[in-house]
């Protein structure tokens, strides 16, 4: 009976209008965007490689101790996955003074925005009308006059229904991957399918559980308008209100400084105090242990190098000076780099519990937990970025160490050697991001996707249960 | 007799259940716009206040404006701080670490909630003003009472506009009000016309969603069908053609991206400081710092003119596309008037190159004195509509006179058995 229902259910949506409608809307959007998308991965990968290459070949021949920080720092390879979910979308281009900003004006469209908003309205749209609609009709008294039971009824309509939305949006999304393994510069792997296979089931879980939404409300409805109504109520509030509203609390109720001023307050710690620190040594050193060199202060640097050349004796005076000089600026900016990093650390700490926090008050709404678990499937979350910060910003402090290892290496060498000299670093070592294995993102998506299917029979069961209840009259 | 019509449609609807519905989410939405937005405005101006340059340095920022609240458009790429050196003109960023969370959804400040939530209720309130009564049997009652059909369509349209328009104009007044108590607010004649401006867009951009769909159901005979079409119509003006013309834009002007250009700058200077500690090594005049910060600057200069053109007409380009949907010329209405859109954007970065020009000596030591600071105040209302802002304008109305005129053409020749 239940297939036969199902069966009612589809060839009623899939002869209709609304259903033409919905198959070209779904496919329009979806493929656009992956279209679009597309075009900016190709586009943003090239950047990327050319950025590499620049640096690269500008370390190579020009590496120098001075101002390689301009010239190093690394830039973030664009997703793989970027045609389907942007994920958090660090537009490096924004920072340069001559950018486009229109992407920022008018923000992109992902498979995770056209499901997370368009493909649930439409799922409410669809579902509004199920059971108020055809109480309207009388549809429903002829239907229960026959000895069908309810809950038959209601798991056909549900089923069907789910049924009907998920094949466009699937058809949508697999010309979308069509076009992508055709035009992308990305070659496709095995474990990409897995991840493909994966936003599809979030997807379909998603917009199941606002189908279910949808019938709950045609249940607890007498017409099919009011019903649209109350779904409309509950999709603002699960999709626009709530999503929004926790980052917001959070910061209120769990309040950090910002970032600006933990920035100037480093800064501060690392340049002007250190040197002011430092000042205060070495007048001490000049008095304690260098006292006999106190003279020198007021030497101008020709008659400093006169007396360097004439006196044999001074200038082994002066060879421990300069030692325990450079020992001294190396102990004070390493104590000042370990101040300025506990404070850094204890910012990190607080901005991650404070996001924590966020993070739990958002996952009371669907749209959420699906935006967290498709992110992280395709590594480009909250998680892969703060991985990202972590490893990144470990290779550049390995690659400063490895620097100042060349710089002293060739300074033993020769003693003339200066900062603004060539320095050889094609040994250096070099970045790779490493990825988070897709076992290790299956885990991580395992509460989102699970609190999605609460939401999910939450919301059956709500139907199920109204429309046992349902007055038919 | 379309007063009396536009009556009837009122007075239908004020006591039912769907415009509770729809009033209380619009008093939500708002509710959440203004705070989100608020908090934004105030970590901005947090910002401002910590990093505003010390006087005689070169350093750029400008103030946040409490428009924002209302459209946020760019300002969070206009409040930054732009960094003057030698080398040129450069852009930090420092964001507080809860704002990634923001970056995954879809913030829904003022101007969201006009363009995607008020389009889409102007819809569910026009879908079904004639064809319910055509499925209903009373469309056939009315028009064999003598009414003249001009009458019954328009009074339809105007009706349900005034249903969905009026509770939206009172409660962002309502919102503005609030938006002028809050402490960190500072008022101004100007805060009150720019948002007239915005409630006048808005009505205008009401006025064409309810058009538009009873123009589709007085097309079609079953509400269903005009409510499903209507919300194409609106998927298509909202997102698809904004989403598409920012492609088209892009792939029809071969413009380099602001990377590469980036790069090519950061070359040519390396080059100029690795010239002069050649020069140093062989002679030492002192004049190579002069001549390499000269070099930097020619190159930079070179890049800025060869390229800020490009962008700039990339940028009109996607304008004029996506100025195909009534949403999207909306959307630059808006951030316009609100001086954070495209228009801002430029102006400021045009102001930011004429600054570091004058000043060029002075901030790189090359002439005595300090740099002069930078005064930057944003356009004024006169200024927008004057130079950009009037196109949108006609776009909105020449949609919302199109739709109008077709579900009059419509209407009057639909055949009622």
């Amino acid at each position: 009976m239940l297939r036969v229902l199902i069966r009612k259910e589809l060839l009623d949506n899939l002869l209709n209008l609304r259903f033409i409608a919905l198959c070209v809307v779904a496919i329009l959007l979806i493929f656009s965007s992956i279209v679009v998308l597309t075009g900016l991965h190709n586009e943003d990968a090239g950047d990327y490689h050319n950025r590499l290459n620049t640096q690269d070949a500008f370390i190579d021949r020009y590496g120098h101790s001075n101002r390689i920080s301009w010239m190093s720092s690394i830039p973030r390879e664009p997703s793989r996955y970027q045609p389907l979910v942007l994920g958090i979308d660090r537009d490096a281009a924004q920072e340069n003074f001559v950018n486009n900003p229109v992407p920022v004006l008018l923000s992109k469209l992902d498979l995770v925005v056209i499901v997370s908003i368009i493909m649930s309205l439409i799922a409410i749209v669809l579902s509004h009308n199920a059971i108020a609609g055809e109480r309207e009709d009388g549809l429903l008294k002829l239907m229960l006059s026959t000895s069908i039971s309810r809950s038959t009824i209601v798991l056909g309509k549900f089923i069907g229904g789910v049924v009907t939305l998920i094949i466009p949006f699937s058809l949508g999304v697999l010309l979308g991957l069509a076009y992508i393994s055709i035009d992308a510069d990305v070659r496709l792997q095995f474990m990409d399918f897995g991840v493909f296979g994966l936003l599809l089931a979030l997807s379909y879980i998603y917009i199941t559980a606002f189908y279910a939404l949808g019938l709950l409300f045609s249940a607890r409805s007498r017409t099919s308008s009011v019903a649209v109504l109350k779904s409309l109520f509950a999709w603002v509030v699960l999709v626009l209100v709530l999503p929004n509203v926790s980052p917001f609390l959070a910061a209120q109720i769990y309040s950090i400084p910002s970032r600006a001023k933990i920035d100037l307050e480093l800064n501060k710690i690392e340049s002007d105090d250190r040197d002011e620190i430092l000042r205060k040594r070495i007048q001490l050193m000049f008095q304690t242990t260098f006292s006999d060199l106190a003279f020198i202060r007021s030497m101008t640097k020709p008659e400093l190098q006169k007396k360097l050349t004439d006196d044999s004796a001074f200038r082994e005076r002066y060879a421990q000076y300069q030692k325990a000089f450079d020992d001294l600026v190396r102990d004070v900016n390493r104590e000042q780099r370990r101040i300025a990093n506990a404070i850094r650390e204890s910012f990190d700490n607080q901005s991650h519990r404070q996001e924590d926090f966020a993070t739990a008050l958002a996952s009371l709404s669907p749209l959420s937990n699906f935006v967290f678990a498709a992110t992280d499937v395709a590594d480009v979350g909250l998680h892969s970025d703060t991985e990202w910060g972590s490893q990144s910003s470990a290779y550049n402090r390995a690659f400063g160490d490895y620097v100042e290892l060349r710089y002293n290496e060739e300074k033993k060498k020769n003693p003339a050697f200066t900062s603004n000299d060539y320095l050889d670093l094609r040994a250096r070592p070099r970045f790779q991001f490493q990825q988070m294995p897709l076992s290790a993102r299956i885990e991580r998506i395992l509460i989102p996707a699970g609190i999605l299917m609460v939401f999910n029979l939450l919301f059956f069961a709500g139907a199920f249960v109204s429309f046992l209840r349902y007055d038919v009259r | 007799m379309i007063w009396r019509i536009a009556k009837k449609e009122i007075l239908e609807n004020l006591l039912s259940y769907r415009f509770f519905i729809l009033t209380g989410l619009l008093a939500l939405l708002m509710l959440v716009a203004v705070i989100v937005g608020y908090g934004d405005f105030l970590q901005r101006v947090e910002n401002f206040e910590i990093l505003r340059p010390a006087p005689g340095s070169p350093n750029i920022i400008i103030e946040p404006t409490p428009m924002s609240i209302l459209a946020k458009g760019l300002e969070a790429n206009l409040t930054r701080l732009h960094e003057i050196s030698m080398l040129g003109i450069q852009i930090q960023q420092n964001q507080q670490s809860v704002n990634r969370i923001f970056a995954l959804f879809a913030v829904p400040d003022m101007l969201f909630i006009i363009k995607v939530v008020l389009a889409l209720i102007a819809i569910l309130f026009s879908f079904d003003a004639i064809a319910f009564e055509k499925e209903q049997g009373t469309l056939k009652l009315l028009l064999s009472n003598g009414i003249r059909r001009p009458s019954i369509i328009l009074g339809k349209v105007f009706g349900r506009f005034a249903l969905v328009f009026v509770p939206f104009a009172m409660l962002f007044l309502l919102a503005l009000l609030a938006i002028s108590l809050l402490p960190a607010i500072a008022v101004t004649g100007t805060f009150w016309l720019k948002n007239f401006a915005l409630l006048l867009s808005a009505c205008v951009y009401t006025l064409l969603f309810t058009a538009a769909g009873t123009f589709v159901s007085s097309a079609v005979h079953r509400s269903s069908t005009s409510m499903v079409i209507s919300l194409t119509l609106w998927l298509l003006f909202v997102f698809v053609i904004p989403n598409f013309g920012t492609l088209l834009a892009k792939s029809l002007s071969a413009v380099p991206t602001s990377e590469r250009i980036e790069m090519e700058g950061r070359l040519s200077t390396i080059q100029a400081i690795y010239e002069r500690i050649q020069r140093e090594k062989e002679s030492r005049d002192g004049s190579e710092h002069r001549r390499m910060i000269q070099q930097i600057r020619e190159s930079t200069l070179r890049l800025l003119e060869l390229y800020q053109p490009k962008m700039n007409s990339l940028t009109q380009l996607t304008k004029a596309i996506v100025r195909f949907s009534p949403s999207g010329a909306l959307h630059f209405l808006m951030t316009d008037v609100a001086n954070t859109g495209l228009y801002e954007e430029a102006r400021m970065k045009d102001a930011v190159v004429q600054h570091v020009n004058r000043n060029f000596g002075r901030i790189n030591h090359l002439e005595q004195g300090s740099p002069d600071t930078f005064l930057y105040t944003r356009s004024s209302l006169s200024e927008v509509l004057a130079e950009t802002a009037f196109v949108d304008i006609l776009v909105v109305f020449f949609y919302t006179v199109f739709f109008i005129g077709a579900a009059y053409m419509r209407f009057l020749v639909y055949d009622p058995r």
